[in-house]
């Protein structure tokens, strides 16, 4: 039997009765010859053909696969079995549509950062170098002079290539006439980056290997797709035009495909130029190829066919050993890891938390989706016992029935797929809007093919949870039920037996859920409320950097001390001051030795956390200063270098036990070993994670000791980003060419930044939780009410030989708070066990915290009672005159 | 659910001897479904009644094993016909099941009349 035979049937049964109608023609035209009259000779050809519809009748079936036959027949009784009742099929979409969906959304988030490949070829073989300060550190960026002995020495390696992150000004008024500069985010690469990584420019060509040789030579860049298109218009001969990057002419020599968007996953770059260009796009440029202590460098190649991974590795060790005894003062005891830029990836325990836990957290939510589509399939078999039986008794087979249970829960699970795809794919875009990132920064969520394969599978092992479970129960309560011709009795059905486990892992899952819910919205709250230390209200911080204008640290210092007064006369401005770095945004750590003090471990340097602020740094900020006093517009390069230092870094590292004012005058060092005098001591502030405990910090004079990128702070009386406009037009008449980076609010960069991860993970699990919740609650009413209903006769029974309304009540009631009680029992020790699994994303919270868990049991133990209570007092409400006549 | 399995033995051999009557008959060259019946009944002397319950399903069953193929032709008095012609297949089905039905006689002659032996 062909296939294609199956599919035309109509059309075979069409040429088949045209065949049988030209036999009646012919037999009909002999009839007549014969002498018939014509109806005669009709009708006699009629009879001798017999029954047509017989003969085509048997062809059909011959036709037929019994296998497709069946399963569309079944499909056909689920559509008309699911439209007779459209409630219940509504919710089982609804709640299967919301665990997949949830798991959809938050796959695209593990796919993004576990398994979505960088987007070369055979990105499978691409490897990954760190190098790290110690075997425990396991990632950590090289040196330029590193990667350039790897290259000599090694021996496994196709290709490596090296690249750093850079972000630069960048005018493309020679290529486009009318377009404004602007900042662009880009790489740093080796000549060979795109050949190594087998990207193929679409417009031009990739950089020649002489093009990466000598330093300044060869300003030549390759641009992005994206950016193409953005600022170039596409313009198809964009090769050989200029643009300026920091003030700097570039020949832009190609276009990257669009498929390529970098080799990191979180980084999308728009810009490519040769490392040996760095002096020409960022300040002091020239000294990270020279230096070996400036570890920026990220370092990715590809194996010699038949090198494995860990015969690379093994060479590597060597060449560290040698390098480390060669260069011992930046490469003593620095290991080097060799993997594969996938396993790279899984190799960060950090990375991998919050993603786990929302990825559990969603499994429990399907799972509990799952038991009340179960429970709820199981209610609607057992209310169909006796249509069961029937069939059962007229010969269907048990796996007949069986496989139309499943048929159901199939077209179910098939809806709920694509419910759930819809709704994920509609989170992933409120994702995006979510996550603080820039179209430059931050993993891509998207709905693609890896994920859309995740919400299949899950489907798929959703119709064998919610499917097969009740499908067995009802088949076997129907098959004893014949078998003993009683009735089964309500409570000792195997399928009753089923739904209780059921309603008890539904309540104990929820309370799972409710818990780590409750704790992560505690945590919220309380990092709300952590004081930071300083005063974020009225806070406008403008980020500025003159160096992409190809300032130098002089000429940026004469441009602030042009703009800040002019700032600070506005109206409206309560004080202006400056900082390298701000809270949440950004930060940095030097190396610095304390007079007096040495490590435990006999190290002089300590790694602090540092900023370098203006004048006035701690007013703007309302950072109380607890001694001395804070940096003057007199700490300038030519004056004695000075200090201020937290509360923290005194105590720990200077006064131990005494009384603070012994630490003013105390002398610091940076690695350059000048004395740095303390003058200041300063109140704890927040170093950018909220509720984290304080960390020792010290503050250098901007003028003595910074970058040119500075971001302005701006205190306000009124709402701040109400003066962002005069403030880009003061900054527009110093200087017409430096735009603001980011203007932002002091407030809306803890909101976007520091409270992001709080608040995303208390508003996920705490909507999860809810679900749950109601999903628990909807099933123990389910339970409560179908063992009411079954059991009406009995109650009126009982009610007619006296049992009293509250007799009734506490009997049915008991049923539901026992399985409540026994659901949150287990619920609570499973919290218990679980939540000091992600106690490091608790920030402020204990993973046991009593009130939560208090809280949540008597909240759920709420929920569960009402749930039972409803059904419990329509139970009183039994006519025993209409219950004993009742079957 | 559909009733699959075989035929009953007595079902298959009459089937199997229609399938070997028409092929035979189509030897002689490309007929259409009524004349295929006429010329069995004709020439077993209308000893044989062609069953055209069970012609039409049995025409479809050799076509779909490929044992004969068809194609639509204007038969002796200018009526559309459905024509049926053997294939190469055929032809050695042919050979092969007329051995059979001999090897079949044979061995019912045999237990018919064993004083023959």
């Amino acid at each position: 039997m062909s296939l294609s035979r199956f599919f035309r049937r109509k059309y075979w049964d069409a040429q088949r009765a045209a065949e049988l109608e030209s036999y009646l023609e012919i037999e009909t035209d002999r009839n007549i010859q014969a002498g018939m009259t014509n109806e005669d000779a009709r009708a006699a050809a009629r009879r001798k053909l017999g029954n047509m519809t017989t003969i085509r009748e048997a062809i059909y079936e011959m036709n037929s696969i019994s296998v497709l036959d069946t399963l569309w027949r079944d499909l056909r009784f689920t559509y008309r079995t699911l439209c007779k009742r459209p409630g219940f099929t509504a919710i089982v979409i609804l709640s299967l549509a919301l665990g997949i969906g949830a798991n959809t959304a938050i796959f695209s988030l593990v796919d993004a950062l576990l398994f979505r490949p960088v987007p070369v070829p055979d990105a499978g073989g691409l490897i990954a170098i760190d190098t790290a300060a110690s075997r425990l550190t396991q990632f950590g960026n090289s040196s330029y002079l590193d990667y350039v002995d790897f290259c000599k020495r090694s021996r496994s390696f196709k290709g490596l290539t090296v690249y750093q992150q850079v972000s630069a000004g960048m005018n493309p008024a020679g290529a486009v006439p009318d377009a404004k500069p602007q900042i662009v985010y880009g790489l740093l690469v080796s000549g060979n980056f795109f050949s190594t990584l087998d990207v193929q420019p679409i417009v031009g060509r990739a950089f020649l290997p002489e093009e990466d040789r000598v330093p300044g030579k060869n300003p030549v860049a390759v641009i992005s797709y994206a950016l193409w298109k953005r600022v170039f218009a596409s313009d198809p001969n964009i090769s050989g035009k200029e643009i300026k990057l920091s003030g700097h002419s570039f020949t832009i020599v190609g276009v990257a495909p669009q498929s390529f968007t970098g080799p990191d996953i979180y980084y999308r770059p728009d810009i490519y130029v040769p490392t040996m260009m760095s002096a020409m796009v960022i300040p002091d440029g020239g000294e990270i190829l020279t230096e070996r202590t400036w570890r920026g460098f990220n370092i990715l190649g590809r194996l010699k066919p038949g090198v494995t991974v860990a015969q690379a590795q093994a060479e590597m060790n060597v060449i560290m050993r040698d390098l480390g005894r060669e260069h011992p003062e930046s490469n003593k005891d620095t290991v080097a890891f060799v993997r594969t830029e996938m396993a790279r990836r899984r190799a960060d325990n950090d990375a991998l938390l919050l993603p786990g836990l929302l990825m559990g957290l969603v499994i429990l939510v399907l799972l509990m989706a799952c038991a009340n589509v179960a429970s709820l399939m199981m209610a609607k078999a057992t209310s169909r016992l006796r249509e069961i039986s029937t069939q059962l008794a007229i010969g269907a087979s048990r796996g007949a029935l069986i496989r139309q249970f499943l048929t159901e829960s199939a077209v179910l699970a098939a809806l709920g797929c694509a419910g759930g795809v819809l709704l994920g794919g509609a989170c992933i875009r409120a994702f995006t809007a979510m996550v603080p990132f820039s179209s430059q920064d931050g993993p891509e969520f998207r709905l693609d093919s890896r994920v859309l394969v995740y919400a299949a599978l899950a489907s798929l092992a959703a119709v064998f949870v919610f499917g097969l479970m009740p499908a067995f129960t009802a088949v076997r309560d129907a098959w004893s039920a014949i078998n003993t011709r009683t009735s089964v009795s309500a409570s000792r059905s195997f399928s009753a037996v089923a739904r209780r486990v059921l309603i008890c892992s539904q309540v104990a899952l929820s309370a799972v859920l409710l818990i780590t819910g409750g704790l992560f919205l505690k945590a919220f709250v309380r990092a709300q409320s952590v004081d930071l230390g300083f005063n974020p209200s009225h806070l406008l911080l403008v980020t500025v950097d003159p160096s992409l204008r190809g300032y130098s640290n002089e000429q940026a210092t004469r441009f602030y001390q042009q703009l800040l007064p002019q700032l600070a006369g506005l109206q409206g401005v309560r004080s202006v001051s400056m900082a390298a770095n701000v809270p949440f945004l950004s930060g940095g750590s030097w190396d610095v030795s304390v007079d007096g003090y040495t490590a435990p471990d006999g190290e002089k340097f300590l790694d602090l956390a540092t900023n370098q602020v203006g004048a006035g740094y701690f007013a703007t900020m309302q950072i109380p200063l607890l001694r001395g006093r804070e940096f003057t517009d007199r700490d300038t390069a030519k004056a004695p270098q000075v200090a201020v230092v937290n509360e923290t870094f005194a105590r720990r590292y200077i006064v131990q036990n005494g009384g603070l004012d012994s630490a003013i005058g105390h002398i610091i060092r940076l690695r350059g070993n000048q004395p740095i005098q303390i003058v200041g001591i300063v109140k704890d502030s927040t170093s950018g994670q909220i509720g984290a405990p304080a960390r020792p910090w010290f503050y250098l004079a901007d003028l003595q000791e910074a970058a040119p990128r500075r971001t302005i702070h701006v205190r306000t009386e009124g709402d701040p980003s109400a003066i962002a406009p005069e403030v880009r037009r003061r900054l527009a008449a110093v200087d017409p060419e430096v735009a603001p980076i980011s203007t932002l609010t002091m407030s809306g960069v803890i909101s976007g930044r520091g409270l992001f991860v709080p608040r995303i993970i208390a508003v996920l699990s705490a909507a999860f939780g809810l679900v749950a919740l109601s999903l628990a609650v909807i099933g123990l009413y389910g339970v409560v009410s179908f063992m009411v209903g079954r059991r009406t006769q009995e109650i009126g029974i009982r009610m007619a030989l006296g049992a009293q309304t509250r007799a009734v009540l506490t009997m049915v009631l008991a049923n539901g708070v026992r399985l409540a009680a026994t659901g949150l029992g287990i619920g609570i020790a499973g919290a218990l066990v679980a939540t000091p699994l992600v106690g490091n994303l608790l920030v402020g919270v204990s993973p046991r915290d009593p009130e939560i868990f208090v809280s949540v049991a008597c909240a759920l133990f709420a929920a569960t009672l009402t749930a039972s209570w409803i059904p419990a007092r329509r139970a009183t409400r039994v006519d025993p005159n209409v219950a004993l006549r009742y079957e | 659910m559909g009733k699959a399995g075989k035929l009953p033995l007595e079902g298959e051999m009459v089937q199997g001897t229609l399938d070997l009557l028409v092929l035979k008959t189509l030897a002689a060259g490309p007929a259409h479904g009524h004349t295929i019946a006429f010329a069995i009944e004709r020439r077993s002397d209308d000893v044989l009644q062609v069953e055209h319950g069970s012609l039409y399903p049995a025409l479809h069953r050799l076509e779909d094993r490929g044992w004969i193929a068809s194609f639509w032709g204007t038969s002796e008095n200018n009526r559309k016909a459905r024509y049926y012609r053997l294939t190469a297949a055929g032809r050695k089905q042919l050979v092969a099941q007329t051995s059979r039905w001999e090897d079949l006689v044979r061995a019912i002659g045999r237990i018919l009349y064993p004083a023959a032996e």
